[in-house]
C-alpha cells in the first residue's frame, strides 16, 4: 500500500492539506498518491530535442523521415525561389524544417545522406501554397506513421514532436 | 518508465486539466473575450473525454485509475483575458509534455492516442500563445 503523499502533477501542482488552509480555503483535501511523471532514460535536457534521443535501432526509420523532411525543406525553398512575394508566409515552415532536419541528422550516424525528392512548383502563389499544404499533410502523417514504427521510445517522441510542430505551421497557414 | 505509469502520470495530468481549465473558464466572459472563452470550453470538454478515455485504458489494463486530487493550485492573479490566457498555455504546455512522455513510454494504439493528443494540445498552445514552437511536447 503505497502511502498517501502529495504529488507533483505535470498539468499543476496539487494543493497539499497545509496549503489548501493556509489559503484560506476551508476545505479538507486528500492528495491522491500517483506515479511520479518522469521520462524514461534517453531524453533530452539539453537544447536540442533530439539530444540523448538516438535512433537505435530505427536508423531506417530516421533514414526516411530525415528523407522526408529534407523533400519538404526543398519544397518549401523552391516554392519561395518561385514566388519571392511568399517567402514571410513561408518563413516559419522553412525555419521549422531547418530545425527537425538538424534534430533528425543528430540522431543518425555521422555521414548519413539524405534524398530530397522534388516537387513541381505551380505557377501561380495560391495554388503553390495549396500544392505545398498538401504534401506538408502527407509529411505529417508520414512522421505519425514513422512515430508508430519506432521501437525507440525517446526517438518516437522526438517524432511525434515534429509532428506537432508542422500542425501548429500549418494551422498557421490556414489563418 | 512503465506504461502503466506513463497512463497514469497522464490520467493524473487530465484530472488538473480538466480542474484547472473549468476554473479559467468560470474567470473568462462568453461576451467580452469570447475567442479565449471559446477555447478554454473546447479545451476543457477535450480534456474531460482525454480523462474518460484515459480511465478506460488504465482499467483494460486491470488497474485501478488514479484519482483526482479534491483541488490544484490556481496561479495568481488570473484577473485579465492575458493572465487567463498564460495560465491556460501553462496547462497546455505542461499536459503536452505529458503526452510526449506516453509517447516515448507505449505503443500500438496507447502510442497513437497520445500522438493525436499532443497534435490537439499543440494548435491549442498556439492559440493562447500566437506563435508555433517547433517541439511541442519535447521534455525540454
Amino acid at each position: 500500500m503505497t502511502p498517501t503523499r502529495q504529488i507533483e502533477l505535470p498539468g499543476a501542482r496539487t494543493l497539499g492539506r497545509r496549503g489548501l488552509l493556509a489559503a484560506g480555503a476551508g476545505i479538507a483535501v486528500v492528495v491522491v498518491t500517483g506515479c511520479d511523471p518522469q521520462s524514461s532514460a534517453g531524453t533530452s535536457s539539453g537544447g536540442n530535442p533530439s539530444s540523448g534521443a538516438g535512433a537505435a535501432p530505427d536508423e531506417q526509420v530516421a533514414v526516411t523521415a530525415a528523407d522526408a523532411v529534407a523533400s519538404a525543406l526543398a519544397a518549401v525553398t523552391r516554392t519561395i525561389g518561385a514566388h519571392p512575394r511568399l517567402a514571410g508566409r513561408l518563413a516559419g515552415l522553412q525555419g521549422l524544417h531547418r530545425a527537425h532536419a538538424a534534430a533528425l541528422a543528430a540522431v543518425l550516424p555521422a555521414g548519413t545522406k539524405t534524398t530530397a525528392r522534388p516537387l513541381a512548383v505551380p505557377h501561380g502563389p495560391a495554388a503553390a501554397v495549396t500544392a505545398l499544404v498538401r504534401a506538408e499533410h502527407d509529411l505529417h502523417d508520414s512522421l505519425i506513421g514513422l512515430a508508430l514504427r519506432a521501437e525507440n521510445g525517446p526517438f518516437a517522441r522526438l517524432l511525434g514532436t515534429m509532428a506537432a510542430g508542422l500542425t501548429e505551421q500549418l494551422a498557421v497557414l490556414a489563418r | 518508465m512503465t506504461p502503466l505509469q506513463a497512463l497514469q502520470a497522464t490520467l493524473a495530468a487530465e484530472h488538473a486539466a480538466v480542474y484547472l481549465t473549468g476554473v479559467y473558464g468560470a474567470h473568462a466572459s462568453a461576451s467580452r473575450q469570447p475567442d479565449l472563452y471559446g477555447t478554454l470550453l473546447t479545451s476543457y470538454r477535450t480534456h474531460r473525454r482525454r480523462r474518460d478515455q484515459l480511465t478506460v485504458f488504465i482499467a483494460n489494463r486491470g488497474a485501478k485509475p488514479v484519482a483526482a486530487a479534491p483541488a490544484y493550485v490556481v496561479p495568481d492573479p488570473i484577473g485579465t483575458p492575458a493572465e487567463l490566457s498564460d495560465a491556460a498555455l501553462q496547462v497546455e504546455h505542461r499536459i503536452a509534455k505529458t503526452y510526449g512522455q506516453l509517447i516515448e513510454n507505449t505503443t500500438a494504439a496507447e502510442r497513437r492516442w497520445a500522438l493525436v493528443a499532443l497534435d490537439d494540445s499543440a494548435v491549442v498552445q498556439m492559440e493562447l500563445r500566437g506563435t508555433p514552437e517547433m517541439f511541442p511536447g519535447s521534455a525540454l
